[in-house]
């Protein structure tokens, strides 16, 4: 396998593995990599990091880790729960995120609310917990002012914990800093076959932990590097669907088994990322808006989302020939987003492969799955 | 050099077809023991093939080994070795020692989706296997043995093979008839797997492979609970190799 690595000169880490470097840095060598930022963690992708940052913290991703044989969480939450919370607990019980200043969660399934409270129930009582509640029904006239009063009162508790007002100027600041890296990541997607997939993810998973303002300076020089990079070779393409991707071991099967990952839609990478919240004179509407207008969890209803069709516009605009369904074993909402794709992605003659992902897979039996899958297409 | 092989490496036995371009030339079923690579290194005739594809779980091994010059997936392996066998073959079930399998096979032996079990060997012949133990008798012997049961299965509620194994000990002390217990884990694999298959469609013709396929009760239990005849392979434990052969000659005759 060749790898690209322009832009690297001599000794000198180019920006391709600088943030590939970051995007895996275990969360419990943070604070000693990035001293002084305060660090807020946060578990969903609806959680509106902008408000985090305008109150002067760095929001930093916790994630689901796959390989981990669990310690500590499985005396508080069942096996039927998906790894995500159950890993993600599990690093907070054995205290590897005792960095973070607090936690903030958004109130999608169940399974999240209960990992809210069991947090908050093992954190000492000064310790910021939190959990945006957004609205289920996402297209009725409340909706939007309900989620704006939601953000005013978060913007007012992190106030406090601030000791200073969150002011308009600050959130329009941050929405700045946080729309310029969702452009640089747009532009990213148009270079995105000079990548391999494991760096991609990688890349995106480092933005989700990096404060921004090392991020984003970094994300554009890569893309300056990658414009003179060569495409990545011929292969299988594959698109991948589904809510966190936290099984890096799955993206090094894809590479060996020669595919290349064409497209995603995953909350923990391109889904993160979309659109932006722009400049207005209410910051706080702005982001409610941007909120509402988003691919929305399967966790939400929107009258006018249909995952099926979403998936199959967005394989179609793209060179995929396959789609990789990547569903966290339990998890509800994703697998009845699945149900429902399935007959539209048959109709239309689409293949795909579900993998069920939970905490600690068989990757022999992953890896005969991929490859029959690969055979097919 | 005219010859080709297909070497399936699987987690219970290890299976090789060497084919001459119109028939198979040899074929041989060894277990796998401790020493997979060994084992299946004393198969093969090395330096006698143009060209040898290996499938199964010791296939990315064989490569590396550089015993094999080419792997594919056990899936597309048993769907070109029925397709081969029955060329209207439409639905292939394989149970082998540690894994079941649902293939729709289309034209050409084509790979059109699949099923397969997960994690773990509920269902499938290491379960078998292990229930035979508890029962006091070989593997061969239990699916005649659940065959000649008078009356209803008794019911066996637990699919994971540790938990039934103490089932079924505990069945026994009970003073169950063995033959009911024995005919009631095939009904239990039959339930599971049966669900698997439907998830993938049941159509005719219904190939039933692997090393579990001579199992004879099994094998009626599925042709009843699905509604649809069961064509057994002679030897169903060579049909992922087969399939392995069959892609290596392709492989050899690429112009």
């Amino acid at each position: 396998m060749i790898e690209i690595d322009s832009g690297s000169s001599q000794g000198k880490p180019s920006a391709r593995e600088r943030l590939v470097e970051a995007g895996r840095l275990p969360l419990s060598q943070w604070p000693a990599r990035y001293p002084g930022y305060p660090a807020m963690g946060y578990l969903c992708s609806y959680v509106p990091l902008e408000l985090i940052h305008a109150a002067g913290f760095t929001p930093v991703r916790v994630r689901g880790h796959h390989s981990l044989a669990l310690r500590h969480a499985d005396a508080q939450l069942q096996s039927f729960t998906c790894a995500l919370c159950r890993s993600s607990l599990d690093q907070a019980l054995g205290g590897e995120l005792n960095f973070l200043v607090g936690t903030v969660f958004a109130h999608t399934c169940d399974t999240m609310q209960a990992l809210a409270d069991l947090w908050r129930m093992n954190s000492p009582p000064s310790y910021f917990v939190d959990t945006v509640m957004l609205p289920t029904h996402l297209r009725t006239p409340a909706a939007r002012p309900y989620l704006i009063a939601e953000l005013r009162r978060f913007r007012e508790r992190l106030s406090t914990l601030a000791g200073r007002p969150v002011t308009d100027r600050d959130l329009r600041a941050s929405i700045a800093l946080y729309d310029e890296t969702r452009q640089l990541i747009a532009a990213l997607q148009g270079r995105r076959n000079r990548l391999s997939a494991p760096d991609w993810f990688a890349i995106l998973d480092a933005a989700q932990t990096m404060p921004r303002e090392v991020y984003n300076p970094l994300l554009r020089r890569l893309l300056a590097d990658l414009e003179e990079a060569p495409v990545r070779g011929a292969g299988p393409r594959l698109w991948l669907v589904g809510a966190v991707l936290d099984e890096p071991r799955l993206l090094d099967l894809i590479q060996e088994l020669g595919a290349q990952v064409v497209g995603d839609d995953l909350c923990s990478a391109s889904r993160l990322f979309q659109g932006q919240v722009g400049d207005s004179d209410d910051p706080l509407a702005a982001l409610a808006d941007y909120v509402l207008k988003r691919t929305p969890c399967p966790a939400k209803f929107d009258p006018d989302h249909t995952p099926g069709n979403s998936v199959l516009d967005q394989v179609r605009q793209s060179p995929a020939q396959g789609v990789v369904w990547v569903l966290e074993k339990f998890c509800e909402p994703h697998a009845f987003d699945y149900a429902l794709a399935r007959p539209v992605l048959d109709r239309a003659g689409v293949p795909y492969l579900l993998l069920e992902m939970e905490q600690t897979p068989s990757l022999e039996a992953l890896r005969t799955r991929l490859q029959a899958f690969l055979e097919m297409l | 050099m005219t010859l080709v092989a297909g070497l399936d490496i699987g987690s219970r036995t290890i299976a090789l077809v060497e084919w001459d371009g119109t028939r198979p030339a040899r074929m041989e079923v060894v277990d796998t023991g401790t020493d997979p690579m060994g084992n299946a290194r004393a198969l093969i005739r090395e330096g006698a093939y143009r060209c040898l594809v290996a499938t199964g779980y010791g296939r990315h091994l064989a490569v590396e080994r550089e015993l094999a010059n080419e792997v594919i997936s056990e899936i597309k392996a048993y769907s070109l070795g029925a397709h081969h066998l029955y060329p209207d073959v439409a639905t292939v079930l394989d149970i082998g020692g540690q894994d079941s399998k649902v293939i729709r096979v289309g034209p050409g032996g084509q790979v059109l989706r699949f099923e397969m079990n997960d994690r773990c060997a509920a269902g499938t012949g290491r379960f078998l296997e292990n229930m035979a133990n508890a029962l006091g008798m070989r593997v061969e012997e239990l699916g005649p043995h659940a065959l000649a049961a008078k009356g209803q299965a008794v019911r066996i509620s637990s699919m994971c093979t540790v938990f039934a194994e103490s089932e079924v000990v505990s069945l026994i002390a009970r003073g169950e008839d063995s033959h009911r217990v024995a005919l009631g884990l095939h009904q239990a694999i039959v339930d599971r797997v049966g669900g698997m298959v439907r998830r993938v469609g049941v159509e005719e013709r219904f190939v039933f492979a692997g090393g579990v396929a001579y199992n004879p009760c099994l094998q009626q239990l599925f042709a009843e609970t699905l509604g649809v005849p069961l064509t057994v392979p002679e030897n169903p434990q060579i049909v992922g190799a087969l399939g392995a052969a069959l892609h290596a000659w392709r492989l050899a005759h690429r112009p």
